[in-house]
């Protein structure tokens, strides 16, 4: 019935939507509607039960909102958050054997949000609208089912994680996490830019909300600081490319933004500058979402936030929003090629960079930051290679090790009280109570390793194969070849500094404050009576008890069994290929089959394009598709042997090659004298941050002052002038105001004889 | 007038400045001051404006009474502003006021000459004895004689006489030049106000023994107006309200015939009550004329006859609006309305807000006054002490 | 100077204006000339003098003034609205009288003095 009653006006809409195109495009809009398969989606048909994928966590809000309010000093809000959340996943699940499975594309009407007629006197005229409504394709049900899927885990793990903070901190981190799931979902299922705007500026907000969930902690304050405003730069990009969208297609909604991108595709002929500038508009919102050059330093220090925010808003979920945001609108990528290309090099570049940076981090939350930033930066190569599929099944992976790996640290660090600094940790494998931990974080270790036939093995080869293949970027394919070197060093770094070796920890200053004797006196928790400030003597770490280790134990075989899906549907390269394949993120790669479109897009790959039919390239004269297996797995193996070799520990631990006898010490330290310069600058994070301080805070500080000069003597010179000429008359004219009854009457009376002088004189 | 120049703006503006000096001279000030030689200055500068006055009018000037009250007027107006006590300063706003009601009188506002003496000299002056008695109070024991400081100085005599006077020269130079579009009302004489007081003629006609005296006229049945045309045919009148009345007293100007100082009253004869009257009065004319006293009536004021015979011998009945039968009645020249009369007219039939108008305004101030008479104030010894600084410093 | 001519004088003590003869323009001009001035000794008199009973009697010299004008305009006219008028000021004056003087009792008990300088409170 829902269905029924949706149909009605929708079709109004739909109707309006094909006179609203730009003339002649519009005409060639609606001729090419049939031939997309997009163009079979019929708007507002879609189920109306879906709405609730994003209300579900919106209500939870409401509802973690209403406990905050009330003052529920229990776990109740995250209860509700983890069953709210679940419903959530359920209806994502239901959408994906509704939609995704059979390749169909729904558009679900909620609510007409904006409507704004721009030429009310002109019938047919431009109108912006923008509704609350889904665009339901199977990229779209991707990203849910991760999202959904690792929040409702991450808020189950997080019950526990936050337990020490049970109160109005409960409440608001669980407000904040279930409005960034709302705001997540709105970007991901909107089915305008608009929506996808909303729900970008909620990601962010609740991203800066949640760094800065310590609020009393000077770093956490300035860490979400940087976050809010240097998401801004890349929003604003954002927010003029929607805009230019707007401008160039008459519309905002992706249905008829993409029938009108496959007239011009079809058509053919010189684009205008202004349609080719959205992309690269639209691609700097995605660069500081995502964390890419050269906007990617809020990132690390986004870690300052609870580790559950980390792992799921800016390891799994958020970071990826700027690859979804490419990926949703990758037609209009296509139709300029130069945005891809520089999508491309900024990603590898990035990825290269950060992982540079991640090999002399000692904190382990940072390594994985910039893990974090490096493997977005293969993504991004992904999608700059004409690789969605490979960029979507790598953000599918990513999303699953990268969330283990950031719980495991998160586990960690609630266990030793905030320690972070692998040369302070050893060994936490053989502790008791570790060992679900140590497990899950060895499989994600090894995916981010890339390590030979597990997800991220397949989901990293996709892109750097296609990287190879596609002409033009074989020096991209080279850096990304060396940067899965580098990963896998600096993964296994970690894991063999902080799990193997010898059972040594140093307790982290940052204990849970006042409210960790209450809350282990409730859990029953009594090694850890004392432990706060008492240094390590009495220190006792606490193993993660179920709701941390079901998580993790989930996440881990979950990062495991993502590796079967590349099997499922192998003719598009596993089944998340199959996915992207049927929505409008594809793109037939001309160097795979050879299609008929390749000199369009190959005319814009570099000085190569001269001729008219290129052929695809070459791993040194190997096909990539099969020669990167062994050299992605060589170099890997390479990487986690140096790692071994360097920080590995003696002993069957360290596979035999290591000589670490202590946390703190190891071979690599010997190298790092070798290469003191190169070392810290690497351990400075190549003075990016500097930087930037030079490049922009300190002019800008100096404009500031010369606007603070000059708003202080120019403006308030005249304000101030202004308010005391007044004054000043008013002072002169003060002695008049004497308060006499008669000085007054002298007025009047004076003031009678004149007029009466004007009137006679003028009469 | 080839002097006009010299009259109007010079000697005008010159007698107004020595008026300003004048009286900046005869303000009270410290020390006494130069009040008498002020006086005489102002005396002269607002006779020269005065014979100005005279000059410019020419021929058409007031009488004698009008410079004599104008004078006391002023004078006894300078002296209230520029005597030093407030006692005396209220007995010469007492002359002020009689002589300006001299002046009512020259302008043959009689009411308002007692109206105005009973009610500011006998009332309100009153009042403002008794307050200058309850609130004046000489600033030290022994010194009962003693000025207060404030009542010995004035307050910026200079400023303020150069405010009234630049009004007075404004206002008087207005006059100067626009006097001469203010003519006088038309179309109006003694017999206006008859016409408006109806009763007086019918009282005079009673008193004269023409009405009968049992039945006021204006109780006999009236007949609907009629109107008899030439041929003889009677219609119902139509017209101006005068047609029902039997009489109505006739304008002057449509009659030259008749002497100018006199009324005249036209009988209608097309109403039952002027028809009556006619006839009576012609009985009677015709008794006077036969036997005056045969029929023991009343002898009527032969003056009046003579009056009546004169017009009827003149011109009999004549033509009254809408060819209706008139007649002729010469009213006595002393037959007047009197001032008060056509106050109380003007008052009740013209204004008959203002009666309402004037009844709030006293009500009003009598629940001032009593508000004000209920409020007892409690002086704190602050405020005393405060007070008694304050007179302490003026008198110093 | 031959205004003031026996003549003249005499049949000015006749009263021969009593009647209700209309006047001429420049007659009016006289007593509103007289009126004027009257109105300016007040307004002068109350702007300096300093006793609030003093200035009372100002204002009751201005209310003359404009009386007289009133009572000429009306002979002018040759109507009694003038009269009329002058009633009204009679009784706004007997009002302002009985109001005024109340408050200058009042004032007085304040502060023992009747110096309109002494009351300056709204100094600005």
């Amino acid at each position: 019935m829902l269905e029924l009653l949706s149909n009605i006006p929708e079709l109004a809409t739909l109707a309006s939507h094909a006179t609203h195109g730009h003339g002649a495009e519009g005409a060639a809009a609606g001729a090419a509607e049939a031939a997309h398969a997009v163009g079979a989606a019929i708007a507002g048909s879609g189920n109306k039960l879906f709405l609730l994928i994003p209300l579900l966590p919106l209500l939870s809000m409401a509802l973690c909102g209403l406990y905050w309010a009330f003052g529920v000093k229990s776990k109740l809000p995250a209860w509700t958050t983890v069953g709210l959340l679940g419903a959530s996943f359920g209806l994502t699940i239901l959408a994906y054997f509704e939609i995704a499975a059979p390749g169909v594309t729904q558009i679900v009407h909620g609510f007409r949000w904006i409507g704004i007629d721009l030429s009310p006197h002109q019938e047919g005229g431009l109108e912006l609208i923008a509704n609350f409504g889904l665009y339901l394709d199977s990229l779209t049900i991707l990203w849910m089912l991760f999202v959904t899927g690792l929040a409702t885990l991450i808020a189950l793990y997080a019950s526990e994680y936050m337990a020490h903070d049970v109160g109005p901190g409960y409440c608001r981190f669980f407000f904040a996490f279930s409005l960034f799931v709302f705001a997540m979902s709105a970007l991901v299922m909107g089915d305008n830019l608009l929506m996808l705007y909303l729900g970008w500026e909620g990601v962010g907000l609740c991203s800066y909300l949640l760094i800065g969930y310590f609020f009393t902690k000077p770093s956490a304050v300035a860490a979400a600081k940087k976050a809010f405003i240097m998401n801004r730069i890349g929003d604003l990009g954002l927010a003029i490319g929607i805009m230019m969208t707007f401008v160039q297609f008459g519309t905002i909604e992706y249905a008829g933004i993409f029938e009108q991108v496959d007239a011009i595709r079809a058509s053919g002929g010189e684009l205008p500058f202004a349609v080719k500038a959205i992309p690269l508009l639209l691609m700097v919102g995605a660069f500081g979402k995502s964390a890419q050059l050269p906007l990617y330093t809020w990132l690390p220090d986004a870690m300052e936030g609870p580790t559950p925010v980390s792992a799921l808003i800016h390891a799994a979920t958020m970071v990826t929003a700027g690859v979804y945001l490419i990926a949703r609108t990758y037609p209009l990528y296509t139709l300029n090629p130069t945005a891809l290309v520089i999508v491309a090099w900024v990603g590898g570049l990035t990825a290269l960079l950060a992982a540079t940076i991640g090999m002399a981090q000692y904190d382990i939350k940072r390594i994985m930051a910039y893990s974090t930033v490096s493997q977005l930066g293969y993504m991004f190569l992904g999608l700059g290679v004409l690789s969605s599929a490979g960029a979507a099944f790598h953000v599918f992976t990513h999303a699953f090790f990268k969330a283990t790996l950031f719980l495991c640290c998160g586990a960690v660090m609630h266990g030793f009280a905030g320690q972070l600094d692998l040369r302070k940790l050893s060994g936490v494998w053989g502790m008791k109570g570790w060992r679900i931990v140590s497990v899950a974080m060895l499989i994600g270790c090894l995916n981010l390793a890339g390590f030979p036939l597990t997800a991220g093995y397949f989901s990293k080869d996709m892109i750097l194969a296609e990287a190879f293949v596609t002409p033009g970027f074989a020096v991209l394919g080279w850096i990304a070849l060396i940067t899965a070197g580098l990963t896998a060093y600096y993964t296994f770094r970690v894991w063999f500094r902080v799990f193997m070796g010898p059972g040594e920890f140093e307790p982290g200053d940052e204990h849970h404050g006042d409210a960790e004797d209450e809350m282990t006196a409730e859990d029953g928790h009594d090694n850890h009576a004392g432990h706060g400030g008492h240094g390590g003597s009495s220190f006792h770490p606490h193993p993660p008890k179920w709701a941390i280790n079901t998580v993790l134990a989930i996440l881990a075989v979950g990062s495991l069994a993502v590796v079967g899906v590349y099997f499922i549907d192998t003719e598009h390269h596993g089944w998340v290929g199959g996915l992207v394949h049927d929505s409008t993120a594809h793109y037939e790669s001309p160097f795979v089959h050879h299609g008929a479109a390749a000199h369009e897009i190959a005319g814009a790959h570099g000085a190569e394009a001269s001729g008219a039919e290129l052929a695809p390239g070459t791993f040194l004269g190997f096909d990539p598709h099969e020669a990167l297996f062994f050299a992605s797995g060589i170099i890997g193996a390479i990487g986690i042997l140096i790692a071994a070799f360097l920080h590995g520990p003696t002993g069957f631990g360290g596979l035999f090659i290591g000589a670490r006898t202590e946390a703190a010490t190891s071979r690599a330290d010997g190298l790092k004298r070798t290469f003191a310069p190169v070392g810290k600058w690497a351990e400075r994070k190549w003075y990016v941050d500097e930087l930037y301080d030079f490049l922009f805070r300190i002019p800008l500080w100096v404009l500031a002052h010369i606007c603070y000069l000059f708003d202080r003597f120019i403006i308030d010179g005249i304000v101030d002038g202004l308010a005391k000429t007044p004054r000043g008359v008013g002072s002169g004219l003060r002695p008049s105001q004497n308060g006499l009854l008669q000085s007054y009457a002298v007025g009047m009376a004076g003031g009678l004889a004149f007029i009466l002088l004007v009137i006679w004189v003028v009469l | 007038m080839t002097l006009e120049w010299l009259i109007n703006p010079i000697i005008l503006y010159v007698g107004l400045a020595l008026g300003a000096g004048g009286v900046a001279m005869a303000l009270p000030r410290k020390g006494g001051g130069p009040q008498i030689v002020g006086a005489l200055l102002a005396a002269t500068g607002l006779g020269l404006v005065i014979l100005t006055l005279a000059i410019v009018a020419g021929a058409d000037r007031p009488n004698l009474f009008f410079y004599i009250f104008g004078a006391i007027a002023l004078g006894g107006a300078l002296r209230v502003i520029s005597h030093p006590r407030p006692v005396y300063a209220a007995l010469y706003f007492i002359l002020t006021i009689i002589s300006s009601s001299a002046m009512y009188l020259l302008l043959g506002a009689e009411f308002l000459t007692f109206a105005l003496i009973i009610i500011y000299a006998g009332a309100i002056l009153i009042t403002y004895l008794f307050v200058i008695m309850l609130a004046t109070q000489a600033p030290s024991e022994d010194q009962v004689e003693a000025l207060t400081e404030y009542d010995a100085n004035s307050r910026e005599p200079i400023v303020a006489t150069v405010c009234g006077f630049a009004l007075l020269a404004v206002l008087t130079g207005m006059m100067a030049t626009g006097a001469g579009r203010m003519t006088p009302a038309e179309g109006y004489d003694a017999t206006s106000d008859l016409a408006r007081v109806p009763k007086k003629i019918e009282r005079w006609l009673d008193q004269q023994g023409l009405l009968d005296g049992a039945k006021p006229l204006a109780e006999y049945p009236e007949t609907k107006p009629q109107r008899v045309l030439a041929d003889g045919t009677i219609v119902p009148a139509q017209g101006p309200d005068f047609e029902h009345s039997y009489f109505r007293v006739r304008e002057r100007r449509n009659n030259v015939m008749i002497p100018m100082a006199q009324p005249v009253v036209l009988l209608n004869y097309n109403t039952q009550a002027g028809e009556r009257l006619a006839a009576r009065i012609e009985a009677r004319r015709a008794m006077m004329q036969d036997e005056p006293r045969a029929a023991g009536v009343a002898p009527i004021d032969k003056q009046v006859v003579e009056l009546i015979d004169r017009i009827w011998d003149f011109g009999g009945p004549q033509a009254f609006g809408n060819s209706t039968m008139t007649m002729n009645i010469v009213l006595p020249d002393d037959l007047r309305v009197q001032n008060i009369e056509a106050v109380g007219f003007a008052l009740l039939g013209e204004h008959p807000l203002v009666v309402e108008l004037a009844g709030v305004v006293l009500l009003l101030a009598l629940v001032g006054a009593v508000i004000l008479a209920r409020k007892q104030i409690e002086i704190g010894q602050d405020e005393k002490a405060q007070a008694v600084q304050l007179l302490g410093g003026m008198s110093a | 100077m031959m205004a003031f001519g026996a003549d003249a004088f005499f049949s000015a003590l006749t009263l021969g204006q009593t009647g209700f003869e209309p006047m001429a323009g420049v007659t009016l001009y006289h007593y509103l000339f007289v009126s004027a001035a009257m109105m300016a000794i007040g307004v002068v008199g109350f702007l300096s003098r300093r006793n609030l009973i003093i200035m009372f009697l100002c204002t009751e010299l201005m209310f003359q003034g404009a009386a007289l004008a009133l009572i000429a305009f009306g002979r002018l006219h040759l109507n009694h609205s003038g009269e009329v008028f002058v009633i009204i000021v009679l009784t706004v004056a007997a009002a302002e009288a009985a109001l005024a003087l109340g408050l200058v009792v009042y004032l007085f008990r304040r502060k023992e003095t009747l110096d309109s300088l002494a009351w300056a409170e709204l100094k600005g």
